[in-house]
Formats: C-alpha cells, sequence, structure tokens
C-alpha cells in the first residue's frame, strides 16, 4: 500500500491559541519523514489530526483521499505512538501489548516479543511504574510491531538511553526495508536520526517552513568560514542564517544552493566549504525570521 | 506483509481493555469486601441486640450506586484516548462503552439477587428474625429473584451512565458545563427516585409525593427512559470530543 496524507491549509486554533496556521503539503509514499519543530510548534497537534483524535478548525486533512476523523476504516491504519503512560496507566506492559495485538491487523506478535527481550522490557510491570525510558521503549514497540501503513512516532525516543536510543533507530530502519510504510517521526533528536529520514517537514510556530527530501535540503545549505572580511564579501548577497566570530576568522551559515559561480568565489577568497548538518539548519531555521519570511 | 486480521469488535476491545486494566480485580473486591462487611455487622448485630428485624443486604446499593458511578467517570477519563489510540472509532467506543455499562449492571444485578438469596435463606434458618425492606422495591420479598435483578440492573446501569455523563460532559464542553451537567443530573435522579423511594421523600419532606411511587412498569419506563436520554447526550459528546494532545 502506498500512502498518501495531504494537508490543506490546515489551521488548528485551542481557544485563543493557534497551535498550527494554513499549512499545505502532501506526503507520499513509503518512507520515513522526519517532523521537526521546536516545542509548542504544533507537531503534536499535527500527528493526533492525521490519526483523527482532533479535527481542524479549518482546512482538511485527507489520508488515502478520505478524512480520519471517524474512519473506521483508516483508524486501523493509522497508529499513533505518544504517552504510553496516559494511554495505559493501570495496565501491565504486558496487558499494552495484548490491546494493542487485538487492535492491530497487522501486529507481529513474535516481533514484538523479540523487541520486549531486546529493549528488556519488563512484561509485569504497570506502565505507570515503567521508568520514562522504559515507557518510551513500550511506544516503540507498539508502533514498530502494529506494522500499521501510516505509523505517527511521536518523540519515542524521550527518556531512553544511548543504547536504547539507537537499539530503536536500529530496528526501524531494518523492519522499514522488511516492511515499508510511511513512518512520521517528530524528533528534536535530529543528529542522531536525522540520517534515517528521507524528507524533512520543519514546522515552526505553526506554520510549514518547508518540506523537503533531505538531500535536496542538505544541498540548499552550507557554511562558509575564512577571514571577516573575505566571509562578509562572500555572504553580501546571501540568506546568512547564523554566524560564528572569533579573531579574525568567522564562520557563516547560509541558506541557498552552492552554485559552481560561487564555488568559484569561495576558492578565490581562500574560503572554507562544508556542508551544514541537518541539526544545525534546523536550528538556524527555526530561530531566523527572515527565513520564514 | 501477512494478511490483515478480521477485525476486533469494538465492544470486545473495550472488554479488553477493562480487563487489562483491573476493573474485573476491583469488581471482585467490591463484592467480597460488601458480603464480608455484611456479614460482620449481621453477626455482631445479631449477638448485640438479639434478633434481626430488617434486611443487611438492602443496604449494599448505596455503595454499589457510589462504585457505578466512580466506573462511569473512569470510562470517559481512562479509556476514550485508548479506544481512539486503537483504531476504533467515536461511535464504536460509545457503542461498547455501553455494551460494558450493560453487562456491569447486569453482573452487580444478579450478585445483589445471589447476597439476597444467601440472606433469606439464612433469615429462614433463625426463629423471630424477619427480612423486613429498608426501600420501596420492585419485589416484596428478597427471594424473588427476576425482579431483584431487573431492578438492580437498570438502577446500576443508571448510576453508571450518570458518572459517564457528567465526565463526559466535563471533558467534552470544560467546567462550565460540567457544574451544568451535575445539575441536570441532580434534578434527573431527584425527579425519579422522589416518586420511587418513599425514604428519600421522608428525607426531603412529608407531602404529596409520597403517595406517588412508582408502578413497576412506571419504574420501568422512567429509568429506561432517563438512561436512554443519558445515553444519547453521551453519544452525541463522544461523536463530537477531541481527544487533547499531551505534549511531552
Amino acid at each position: 500500500m502506498n500512502m498518501t496524507v495531504e494537508w490543506k491549509a490546515i489551521t488548528k486554533q485551542y481557544r485563543s491559541q493557534t497551535a498550527l496556521r494554513g499549512v499545505t503539503a502532501t506526503l507520499s509514499g513509503n518512507k520515513i519523514i522526519g517532523l521537526l519543530g521546536r516545542n509548542g510548534s504544533g507537531k503534536t497537534s499535527l500527528l493526533s489530526m492525521m490519526k483523527g483524535l482532533l479535527r481542524p478548525t479549518s482546512g482538511s486533512i485527507l489520508v488515502q483521499g478520505q478524512t480520519p476523523y471517524e474512519n473506521s476504516e483508516l483508524a486501523r491504519q493509522i497508529c499513533f505512538v505518544r504517552d504510553s503512560r496516559m494511554a495505559y496507566g493501570f495496565a501491565k506492559t504486558r496487558d499494552a501489548l495484548a490491546i494493542a495485538a487485538s487492535a492491530w491487523p497487522n501486529w507481529d506478535a513474535d516481533y514484538a516479543s523479540a523487541l520486549a527481550d531486546r529493549f528488556e522490557l519488563p512484561l509485569d510491570t504497570k506502565v505507570q511504574h515503567l521508568s520514562r525510558g522504559m515507557e518510551s521503549a513500550l511506544g516503540a514497540i507498539l508502533g514498530l510491531a502494529s506494522r500499521a501503513p501510516l505509523t505517527l512516532l511521536d518523540e519515542t525516543y524521550i527518556g531512553m538511553d544511548a543504547h536504547a536510543r539507537y537499539l530503536f533507530y536500529e530496528e526501524l530502519l531494518a523492519d522499514y526495508i522488511r516492511f515499508p510504510r510511511m513512518l512520521i517521526l517528530s524528533t528534536h533528536l535530529i543528529e542522531e536520526v536525522g540520517k534515517l529520514f528521507e524528507e524533512v517537514v520543519v514546522i515552526d510556530r505553526g506554520t510549514l517552513l518547508l518540506h523537503e527530501p533531505v538531500e535536496q535540503l542538505l544541498m540548499k545549505a552550507y557554511s562558509v568560514t575564512g577571514t571577516e572580511y573575505d566571509v562578509d564579501r562572500f555572504t553580501e548577497d546571501q540568506l546568512v542564517l547564523y554566524t560564528l566570530g572569533g579573531g579574525s576568522l568567522k564562520s557563516a551559515s547560509v541558506f541557498g544552493e552552492m552554485t559552481d559561480h560561487l564555488r568559484k568565489l569561495a576558492d578565490l577568497y581562500h574560503l572554507e566549504v562544508r556542508s551544514l548538518p541537518l541539526q544545525d539548519l534546523f536550528v538556524h531555521l527555526t530561530s531566523r525570521q527572515e527565513v520564514r519570511a | 506483509m501477512m494478511p490483515p486480521k478480521p477485525p476486533v469488535h469494538p465492544a470486545l476491545l473495550t472488554l479488553r481493555v477493562l480487563v487489562a486494566t483491573g476493573k474485573p480485580k476491583l469488581f471482585a473486591l467490591f463484592w467480597l469486601a460488601s458480603a464480608a462487611i455484611t456479614a460482620a455487622a449481621l453477626v455482631y448485630d445479631s449477638v448485640a441486640l438479639g434478633p434481626i428485624r430488617i434486611s443487611y443486604w438492602d443496604n449494599v446499593f448505596e455503595a454499589l450506586n457510589v462504585y457505578a458511578f466512580i466506573v462511569g467517570v473512569r470510562l470517559t477519563y481512562v479509556h476514550l484516548g485508548v479506544l481512539l489510540n486503537h483504531g476504533i472509532t467515536r461511535k464504536h467506543a460509545a457503542l461498547g462503552t455501553l455494551l460494558f455499562c450493560g453487562a456491569f449492571a447486569l453482573a452487580s444485578a444478579v450478585l445483589v439477587g445471589a447476597g439476597f438469596a444467601v440472606e433469606h435463606a439464612v433469615y429462614a434458618s433463625q426463629s423471630g428474625w424477619n427480612e423486613q425492606l429498608k426501600d420501596h422495591h420492585l419485589f416484596a420479598q428478597a427471594n424473588q429473584i427476576p425482579a431483584i435483578v431487573a431492578e438492580y440492573s437498570l438502577l446500576t446501569l443508571y448510576s453508571l451512565l450518570l458518572g459517564h455523563f457528567i465526565a463526559t460532559t466535563f471533558y467534552r464542553f470544560g467546567k462550565a458545563a460540567g457544574v451544568i451537567a451535575i445539575v441536570l443530573a441532580l434534578n434527573l435522579a431527584i425527579g425519579i427516585e422522589v416518586r420511587f423511594y418513599d425514604n428519600f421523600v421522608n428525607l426531603l419532606r412529608e407531602g404529596s409525593l409520597l403517595n406517588s411511587l412508582l408502578t413497576p412498569w412506571q419504574f420501568l419506563l422512567s429509568y429506561g427512559l432517563a438512561v436512554a436520554f443519558l445515553y444519547a447526550l453521551i453519544h452525541y459528546m463522544f461523536r463530537t470530543s477531541e481527544i487533547k494532545p499531551h505534549t511531552r
């Protein structure tokens, strides 16, 4: 199944607070997509609407051409992993897995069991007594073993130690290769998980900042380092996201494509050109008013 | 991928969620505690006061009423989000919850009936004991099990839905509407109960209402309509409820 999700001018208002403003984009194909945004940017609201837990105040959201709100056909194709403690508080971990097994048509019980072993998840402990890391591990297991055609993972790594996080990324990629589907991960830890993304959607203060394949995006940003004078000359007509200076040296992060002309110019000015890591790009983009404009 | 499993009926999934979250254990504990307290009070009073003149098991509904109300509240706050997160639509969640309430009420009523039957047998074996019932009931004797089950099924279902209705109003519309729901629910409760329980009337004031006790059919109709009214409101609120995100 090839999944398609359309956001059509979505606005979400909570009383006086606007969580999303006119978000429009189309996501299609089986791929791992990063949903990036700072705290309170509207990521969870967007994911909740895709699951049909919330309704847009205006605009529409379509999954496979249908609205997910009160759609029994779609409900079992969209797995949304969020706060497990809220969802399963009084249940034991084993029972949470049993409930999920009843709910998801493609649930792989053997895989869930293998993951529980790998994450060393205590099956007889109540979910509300799990550590934050173990609670996130439970969420990761639920999301992966559901094998839902559209799986939404909302900051699933929170509280996991580095070992568990890398285990999660490893399993995510391996399972995605075995069973391709659309996986959308909202995250802050872009440096760690960024290499998994084929596409990223960046949301800032409720507006869509960009939606690009990662490869293309990374080609649109770079940093140049050299003397302050040369860097300033080079970046004069360009969109500079961030600068860092010390002594006579200066480094500037630039948003824009590195053309042959610019490369020659950089060589001429003896500037060192590097690609900008996704994490840095995200941080600079979401802290720059000009870029949004 | 493996071929999809046939969908689990939402009512069954609701039951699975409730089982997983410990409801049967609490249910068993409630009834064991009720039986133990009733038996202990009966033994103590029979030793201290001599022959027993009233039904002790008749009081169990006071506790069942509160318990059912709390379960009704939890159905909204604990389970609505879980169900919707597991591929259940609001419409099916409302149906599954109603079926759960029906099963809970019926099981409770059967246990009330069993308690009355045991009590009736014990009283019959003791000379001078009289199982006089405290409240007005659909049954005159504690061994009329079908009438006991009918009465307590409806009363328990009503208490469950009352709690569920108030909680759902708070969840759906916020505090102000929730308070209005409490007032509405109280009015509904008093409106029916005042005509059903003569002791309740005496608590308020003696007078004309004392003469307006319901016939069995009026009782069934009144509570039946109240249950249908509450369920219709709950169903509407479920269908339009948004599950608020909890950002971590």
